[in-house]
């Protein structure tokens, strides 16, 4: 009962002509930049944070969460099409969809992914929805040793799950963490200030965000011509598209397992859609009687990717908003959205805050459905228009960057730190570090020193024995410890496979 | 994004930018901050030891990789012109002349900067039609400064384009 009561909340909270409107800016956005490869979902939900800073918090909120959520499906249309996914997470539906399309049936490809995005989406909201109060629950049994664990763990497991260096995002994190340490210290004291007063707050987390996912990828871009030099000759059909729909439906072991595991990988912080479509079209691959088939052109492997990368989405937000850990880098945005506007991520908000939660719940769960309407549309006209010269792009939207991150305090400062943000994250990114990891240690910096400190006032000296007393720390501390050691199996694990590959090339 | 090409040396100088930089940014952390408090310093200490410990791993792994280290191959989405000589001026060019400019801003003010550095941008990157040359800096400096002007509301000073008189 007390669900209906939350619904109808939320409901009521998105019935306006202005929220829904910004509903629809917010699809259609995100799923131009989604298909614009080189603009992925943490990008374009950066770049238009600048736009909800005079917004009510609920509209920016549902603006920027409608754009994360069709990001995803957007980079898909490209994956398909193109053989270029428009953003990590798509890569896996490229290894069936492109094949499709070589194969004349993109219609096919498309509207399984659609289908398969939709349900996933609106399957994994549907779980928040029932689920975010049970777990805000737990996380309100969480004192300042566990917060401490869960911040740090937002930062940890990027290096454990990323493809990357671990040492290196490692290094990148730990990086972030002690930059977001600059400032004003709870006890009252001025850290790394240097005596500059714009920096008495701290380093303002939307211009690190704007330099490190926009501005350094378009110092990429400068070493192209155009952003994808591809052109589209597959004709698409309009019937044939709709007529996919049912595609997922024929396959519902593989949706409801891959919806499962996307919502599932989401709720741990900082996994990433990426990590969930790359598990579910694994699995899903290996346990098919038809395996040898994937990679050809199975429909199997779509709706495993597009299910699982789309029901992520859920499992992330539940996960920022429930405990104010980023369940990926998009989200770790909208947690900067949360903060900019004066909310603090966690159970408080949860329970004090039903508006606003259901109602982006429920804003979520309308915008696949708006999605739907405006994706088929883009899937069956599009035409290749990706051929955009950077040499338009680049200045298009350095000039957004350069508004938004000096809007925010009317401040050039704010300015030079996200062009000094661009060049560093250029210069990560060229080195194999991540700039994904640092914007994650900005952001979960201030909560993890705000947790150590009254971690130190609680338990005074024995305060690192708090870590080991303490069941649900310590149930964190083994959690992190179990991540670490199988990362590090099976990252040995696929360089032995790789060995031997080569090895047993090498003998024939 | 395709992989740099890594030198064959040893000990490539490159792969040690983004460690000194770190260490560099650390060392003035700790400039300015010794001195607090143990409770002011106790996570900037962990951090700063473990960012330490990581990049000692590093810099470990990479000798004993050698020149035996795998190099990294360019991906099939990778640059579809090959850069030119001039390729990384231009990017430094994207976040230097804004910096630049940025000190000037109430002198210039936002018209007229943003004006100046799309122009100068688009005349760098390679664009050479002169209507575009003209007509996208001027459209791009008057849409996003009404944008911001009138839905965000930031004070964008005037400087040489009184902008008041404008909007």
């Amino acid at each position: 009962m007390e669900i209906l009561s939350h619904l109808q909340t939320g409901l009521l909270a998105i019935a306006s002509w202005q929220t829904v409107a910004l509903m629809l800016a917010g699809t259609v956005l995100g799923m131009i930049v989604g298909a614009t490869p080189g603009l992925s979902s943490g990008m374009a939900v950066a770049v238009l944070l600048p736009l909800t800073f005079t917004m009510s918090p609920l509209d920016g909120l549902v603006f920027l969460t409608t754009v994360y959520v069709s990001v995803t499906y957007g980079g898909s249309i490209t994956a398909i099409l193109l053989n270029t996914p428009g953003a990590p997470e798509n890569t896996v539906t490229a290894f069936d969809g492109y094949p499709l399309t070589q194969q004349g049936r993109s219609d096919l490809a498309l509207g399984t992914a659609i289908s398969s995005s939709v349900i996933g989406g609106t399957a994994s909201y549907i779980v928040m929805l029932v689920g975010i109060n049970a777990v805000a629950a737990v996380a309100l049994k969480f004192g300042p040793p566990e917060l401490f664990l869960i911040a740090i763990s937002g930062v940890a497991i990027v290096g454990a799950v990323g493809s990357g260096n671990p040492m290196k995002t490692l290094a990148s994190g730990a990086f972030g963490l002690l930059i977001g340490t600059i400032g004003v210290v709870p006890t009252g004291e001025q850290r790394a200030t240097f005596g500059e007063p714009y920096l008495a707050e701290g380093i303002q987390v939307v211009p690190v965000l704007i330099g490190m996912f926009v501005v350094s990828e378009l110092m990429v871009l400068v070493g192209r011509d155009y952003v994808v030099d591809s052109a589209v000759s597959a004709r698409r059909n309009l019937g044939g598209i709709f007529r996919a729909f049912v595609t997922p439906f024929k396959h519902p072991m593989v949706l409801l397992r891959s919806s499962i595991m996307g919502c599932g990988i989401g709720l741990i912080p900082a996994a990433g859609a990426t990590l969930a479509a790359f598990a579910s079209y694994t699995m899903t691959r290996r346990l098919a009687k038809d395996r040898d088939s994937f990679g050809q052109g199975n429909v199997k492997g779509i709706v495993a990717a597009e299910s699982a990368n789309n029901a992520c989405s859920g499992g992330a937000l539940m996960t920022t908003l429930a405990i104010g850990v980023p369940g990926s880098v998009a989200t770790a945005v909208l947690l900067g959205a949360l903060t900019m506007h004066g909310l603090q991520a966690g159970p408080q908000l949860v329970q004090g805050q039903i508006g606003i939660v259901y109602g982006l719940i429920m804003a979520a769960i309308v915008s696949q459905v708006l999605m739907v309407l405006i994706a088929v549309g883009v899937g069956y006209g599009f035409s290749g228009a990706l051929s955009v010269p950077t040499r338009i792009l680049i200045p298009v939207l350095m000039v957004f960057s350069f508004l938004g991150a000096y809007a925010l305090r009317n401040a050039p400062f704010d300015v030079e730190i996200m062009l000094v943000a661009g060049a560093f994250g250029y210069l990560l990114k060229a080195n194999g570090y991540s700039p994904a990891a640092v914007v994650m240690g900005l952001i979960l910096s201030p909560i993890a020193d705000n947790e150590l400190i009254r971690t130190f006032q609680m338990y005074g000296n024995d305060w690192y024995m708090s870590f080991f007393t303490r069941p649900l720390a310590l149930g964190i501390v083994m959690l992190f410890v179990a991540a670490a050691v199988y990362s590090a199996y099976s990252r040995r694990r696929t360089k032995s496979a790789q060995t031997a590959a080569i090895l047993d090339l090498a003998d024939e | 994004m395709s992989a740099p090409e890594r030198s064959s040396s040893k000990f490539p100088l490159r792969e040690f930018l983004v460690p000194a930089l770190m260490l560099f940014a650390v060392a003035a952390y700790w400039w300015d901050a010794a001195g607090l408090s143990k409770e002011a310093l106790a996570f900037p200490a962990v951090l700063t030891g473990v960012l330490l410990f990581c990049l000692a791993g590093v810099a470990v792994s990479r000798i004993w990789a050698g020149n035996s280290a795998v190099r990294p191959t360019a991906s099939d989405d990778a640059a579809d012109t090959a850069p030119d000589k001039w390729t990384w001026a231009k990017r430094l060019a994207v976040v230097a002349l804004p910096f630049a400019m940025v000190l000037f801003i109430d002198v210039l003010g936002g018209l007229a900067l943003l004006f100046i550095y799309v122009a100068a941008l688009l005349w760098l990157l390679g664009e050479r039609r002169w209507a575009l040359l003209v007509a996208l800096p001027i459209g791009l400096s008057f849409s996003g400064i009404a944008l911001f002007k009138f839905i965000l509301y930031a004070r964008i000073p005037d400087g040489l384009v009184p902008l008041g008189s404008l909007f």
